[in-house]
């Protein structure tokens, strides 16, 4: 709803203003500060404006010649409508093309087509990439961001709060063109983009189910109805999202290393980190240590072999040895001491007493010398993964015959979970199955109504507008058309 | 059997060469060429039949709006499948892949699939919801989700006599109920 206007009154004839601005902006326009317009519609023979688009056919006589005074391609187009005793903009575009440009006795004419400004390329065919976006980023800030990428200003985005954001890690929109992107965006929010008449970007709802009228009409103000039905309606939506909650991935137990380690009573301790692959990057889980061959095969205990998963991607082995460096020294002071001791013969036998003591010490400390081995050791494990699911999410008309089947596809990443998915799903079904029920009507003017509007007939029946037009020639009967569905 | 016979040739939307799937039946080596061992699988890539799944269970649901559940009929088969898909030379831990495990499918130029890798995206949920556009009711939500997984012991034990099941069988799940043992 335009809240700047009021319903024209019945039985009212058009009082308008289509002027050309050859250099303001669209929102010097909008703000009043463009100067030397020109005014075109006294040259006008045909005029019609719509949402989209406005056409005009000019018949002149000298106004128009040369190149400085003729609209030319990205002039801004206005068009002005009397209330109150005053011209008030109802639409700003921008020319798009100017054609059959006719010269010959008695006849000057050319035509004239402006187009509102997401129709240009800069909004439909640029392809364009985001920034990146992080966890949690409010929709309406993607969208607003678009828009000013797209070269609108501030005053020029007015979109309600979408109460949503971002629910991936990071969300960065690519090759797209600003247009795709925003429907993209908006779609999880069931919004539908649109340039209002002032050239601001907003935001349509498309939850048509229990919609409340934004405009009640009187039974004297419809002209006319026209129904059509153009194409079968959906009787599926599907919504295929990424899943932004990872999901855990189990592949089947292997072996994830092997390892070779030597150690002895040369080392106290000796530690080995093992990474699951070569990358480092494999997780596993219920990881453990299979030993191969033992450090310890030979007689002599060696070391004791220890293995635990330091983190997701890595574990590490350890041995710890029996008999290491500082026994050695003790045992060499002992052996030395048994040097000191002196020879004696105790009992019957006749072996010294200060040999057998050395003979002791020699015996230990060969035995920590032979203190080495190499172990050859296995990690085995379960690998896994955190993968994103591509989920699908459909909601189907029960009630449909099965032959009158009519599936849509839509995809879409930024949506947050399964009940959100379903809700997305449902909405857009009834939009897009009560979408093929066009209706045309023709009203008495009420420059309020705008794309999104839902109007209310006097026998309770609401309609969904997508696009609205009307007669611009001065005389004409202020009639407004309006296209759009039932629902 | 010459291998390539026994695979599934999908015909899927838009042409694609590289799909992604969740492999529902551990590799093993379904096919042989005589000399060389192929290792194969079942991979579900998710709903892409164009005539959606929605039609091969439409007459076999229950529960509508103003009925009390779904039930599916204990005949159904799955169409969603590619089955007896092979796996691409020197993938060694591809022939590890497990049940669920998420991998990149390849087309080739004759049209068959292979598994050519393990991926990052797989296919998760599927759910339906009954909408009557007649009267604006919503129904049950429906659960269709495949998923492949080991079955545990409790299972094992409790869907045959204990020892009939193989310690290691993998269970195929269509929204939580156990469809098919592979």
């Amino acid at each position: 709803m335009d809240y700047r206007w009021e319903p024209v009154p019945l039985d009212s004839f058009r009082s308008v203003k289509v002027l050309l601005h050859k250099t303001a902006s669209i929102g010097e326009v909008r703000r009043g500060e463009a100067v030397d317009p020109v005014d075109l519609s006294p040259m006008m023979s045909q005029g019609k404006q719509s949402c989209f688009d406005v056409n005009i056919t000019l018949n002149w006589n000298y106004e128009l010649f040369g190149a400085e005074n003729q609209p030319a391609p990205n002039h801004v187009l206005e068009i002005q409508l009397m209330q109150a005793g005053l011209f008030v903009t109802l639409w700003i575009g921008i020319v798009e093309s100017v054609s059959s440009f006719t010269i010959s006795r008695g006849e000057r004419s050319m035509q004239l087509t402006a187009k509102s400004r997401d129709s240009l390329d800069i909004f439909r065919t640029a392809k364009r990439v985001t920034a990146l976006f992080p966890q949690l980023t409010d929709m309406a800030y993607i969208a607003g961001k678009i828009a000013k990428s797209a070269g609108l200003d501030d005053d020029e985005i007015v979109l309600p709060i979408s109460g949503m954001t971002t629910s991936h890690t990071n969300t960065q929109l690519a090759d797209m063109s600003a247009w795709d992107m925003l429907t993209n965006l908006f779609l999880p929010l069931s919004w539908t983009p649109f340039m209002d008449g002032q050239g601001r970007l907003k935001a349509a709802s498309r939850d048509v189910q229990g919609a409340i009228a934004d405009v009640v009409l009187e039974p004297e103000r419809v002209v006319k109805v026209v129904a059509q039905r153009q194409r079968p309606p959906a009787t599926r939506l599907k919504v295929k999202w990424l899943d932004p909650t990872l999901k855990k991935s189990l592949q089947q137990g292997r072996k994830l290393a092997d390892q070779t380690m030597t150690t002895g009573w040369f080392l106290p301790f000796l530690k080995k980190t093992i990474y699951f692959s070569d990358d480092k990057t494999q997780r596993a889980v219920n990881t453990y240590m299979v030993t191969k061959q033992s450090a310890n095969a030979l007689f002599v205990p060696v070391c004791l072999e220890r293995y635990e998963q330091l983190e997701q991607n890595k574990g590490k082995i350890t041995l710890i040895n029996l008999a290491w460096g500082p026994a050695i020294i003790t045992l060499l002071v002992q052996w030395q001491a048994a040097h000191s001791t002196p020879d004696g013969v105790s009992g019957p036998n006749t072996v010294p007493v200060g040999r057998k003591l050395e003979g002791y010490a020699q015996l230990a400390f060969m035995l920590i010398m032979m203190s080495i081995g190499t172990g050859i050791y296995e990690i085995w494990g379960t690998p896994y993964e955190w993968v994103h699911a591509r989920n699908t999410t459909e909601a189907f008309d029960s009630s449909a015959p099965r032959w009158v089947d009519n599936p849509v596809e839509v995809e879409t990443d930024f949506i947050i979970n399964e009940q959100h998915a379903q809700a997305v799903a449902v909405r857009e079904l009834i939009y897009q199955a009560k979408s093929a029920n066009k209706w045309a009507v023709s009203l008495v003017d009420d420059p309020r109504i705008e794309f999104g509007d839902i109007l209310e007939f006097p026998d309770e029946s609401k309609m969904y507008v997508e696009d609205v037009s009307r007669s611009i020639m001065r005389g004409d009967p202020a009639v407004m058309e309006i296209k759009g569905f039932l629902i | 059997m010459p291998v390539l016979t026994d695979l599934a040739a999908a015909e899927v939307k838009r042409g694609v060469k590289t799909l992604y799937g969740k492999v529902l039946t551990r590799p093993a080596l379904l096919v042989s060429d005589g000399i060389n061992l192929v290792y194969a699988c079942d991979v579900d890539i998710g709903a892409t039949d164009p005539t959606g799944r929605i039609d091969q269970y439409k007459d076999d649901l229950t529960g509508l709006p103003g009925q009390d559940d779904w039930t599916l009929q204990d005949t159904l088969t799955v169409n969603t499948i590619l089955h007896n898909v092979t796996i691409a030379r020197n993938n060694a831990d591809l022939i590890y892949a497990d049940v669920g495990a998420p991998v990149t499918l390849s087309r080739s130029m004759s049209g068959q699939w292979e598994i050519t890798g393990f991926s990052m995206e797989q296919p998760g949920t599927y759910t339906l919801v009954p909408v009557n556009l007649g009267d604006m009711t919503i129904g049950t939500v429906i659960d269709l989700s495949i998923d492949g997984r080991l079955l545990t012991l409790g299972e094992l034990g409790t869907m045959a006599p204990f020892g009939t099941l193989p310690f290691g069988a993998s269970g195929i799940f269509i929204g939580g109920i156990l469809r098919q043992i592979v």
